[in-house]
């Protein structure tokens, strides 16, 4: 037992100083040139590297050169096998008002080596929440919505466009 | 003797550590150097978008026959110029001229500019008023015998080509409340062959203005003013456009057909 915890010890101690040391600014510009074959651009942002994470700040993000929203705080979280993305305090562009609420408190993506598939997403605005996932082989997002009658009643016409399921509504987009 | 034996256990540690932070450090060099080194930021293609403006030749030259003619001008075409369009655009028409022995070889002139000594006074529906010497001539277009002024719109044929007129308070209603526009019609992302390439038009309700615009259900929207609409960001930009439009351009696939659908929003 002695024999297999020596070198469990030392591969753990090799992972951490991996993290800590590798080029999480680069990873995180990485992430951006992914995000542009999307045509998702995040600009004007403050990226500082605290070591196991990454803190990025005031960050805009646009689709095209549609300004889609800007959040305060963005954490991301790289530990090989549990990755982790966290946005608060987001501001939507206000022309999307009439669609959806203008302020959602947070956003969170999760990636686990386990289920290498698909990433988990989850977030809640101020009446509202949602959760869903991205399968990124089939390239397919589902996103479960759980509104506040304010908010059903505002954007009632908007939700038409989504499915109707128990509890809320769903929303899936091929990209 | 123990301690010594602790504290060598203990450099021991701190070698290995310094060993493993060392080939940490060189793996993370190494992947840094094959990542991107600069963020990429969102620099818009274009900072400025020309708005989009339909000009009617056609209805510029009707408004013109009103003004008033110097009868006393020489009447006599300049034999060595052609006359090759005119684009009436008050004191900003312009001509387009060029020597008769060369037509290819065409120049393009506003009011107050010269071509061969001629200077361009004043632009008419079919004719200019050149000044030389104290001496007027007129410069008419050089239209082909028979060729019609007037293109002849053929409705039955294709709705393509007419360009329907829409009041503003009717655009200024419809946009009042977003929301109401998801009442009045139906819009559907359009994929082919799994690349989105429009907005396919599920319902039109009777009576309101996209009933007015000719769309029809099945209709596949691809440009609003001729910029293309292939995914929600460039339709909710083309929206937020629409709203100050003068004039509305739609490329829609109806069927088989390529169509253009025109407006002026008066």
């Amino acid at each position: 037992m002695k024999k297999l915890l020596k070198p469990l010890l030392y591969l753990t101690i090799m992972l951490a100083l991996i993290i800590f040391f590798s080029p999480k600014t680069n990873l995180y510009y990485l992430l951006e040139e992914f995000a542009t074959e999307q045509n998702i651009y995040v600009s004007d942002e403050k990226v500082i590297d605290n070591g196991f994470s990454l803190n990025i700040s005031n960050a805009k993000v646009y689709l095209d050169e549609l300004f889609l929203a800007e959040a305060e705080k963005t954490q991301l979280s790289m530990w090989l096998v549990y990755n982790s993305f966290e946005a608060k305090n987001i501001d939507l562009n206000e022309g999307f008002s009439d669609f959806m609420p203008s302020y959602i408190k947070r956003v969170e993506l999760k990636y686990h080596i386990f289920n290498p598939r698909s990433l988990s997403l989850s977030g809640e605005s101020s009446d509202s929440f949602f959760y869903g996932n991205i399968d990124i082989f089939n390239r397919i997002v589902q996103i479960h919505l759980r509104l506040g009658t304010k908010s059903e009643k505002k954007f009632a016409h908007s939700l038409k466009a989504l499915k109707k399921e128990e509890g809320g509504y769903l929303y899936e987009y091929k990209f | 003797m123990n301690i010594n034996f602790n504290r060598n256990s203990f450099l021991k540690l701190i070698v290995k550590f310094l060993i493993m932070a060392f080939i940490a450090k060189a793996i993370s060099l190494g992947a840094w150097f094959f990542l991107p080194k600069q963020s990429i930021q969102n620099v818009s293609k274009s900072q400025f978008i020309m708005p989009y403006m339909r000009y009617n030749i056609s209805d510029f030259r009707l408004t013109s026959t009103k003004l008033q003619v110097d009868e006393g001008a020489s009447s006599l075409s300049i034999n060595s110029i052609i006359l090759k369009a005119i684009y009436m655009m008050g004191k900003e028409s312009i001509i387009v001229l060029a020597p008769k022995s060369n037509p290819k070889k065409s120049k393009t002139i506003a009011i107050g500019e010269k071509f061969e000594g001629y200077k361009l006074e004043k632009v008419f529906s079919d004719y200019v008023l050149f000044t030389k010497n104290y001496k007027q001539y007129r410069l008419y277009l050089n239209l082909k015998k028979g060729a019609p002024r007037w293109k002849k719109v053929d409705k039955n044929a294709s709705d393509s080509s007419e360009v329907r007129r829409i009041a503003k308070a009717e655009v200024k209603k419809a946009m009042a409340n977003p929301t109401n526009i998801w009442k009045n019609i139906g819009l559907r992302e359009h994929y082919t062959k799994g690349k989105q390439d429009g907005f396919k038009v599920s319902f039109v309700r009777k009576g309101t203005v996209f009933e007015s615009l000719g769309l029809r259900v099945g209709d596949i929207i691809q440009a609003i003013n001729n910029q293309e609409i292939k995914n929600n960001a460039q339709a909710f930009k083309a929206y937020q456009q629409f709203k100050d439009a003068k004039a509305l351009k739609l490329n829609i696939k109806r069927g088989n057909r390529d169509m253009e659908l025109e407006y002026e929003i008066y």
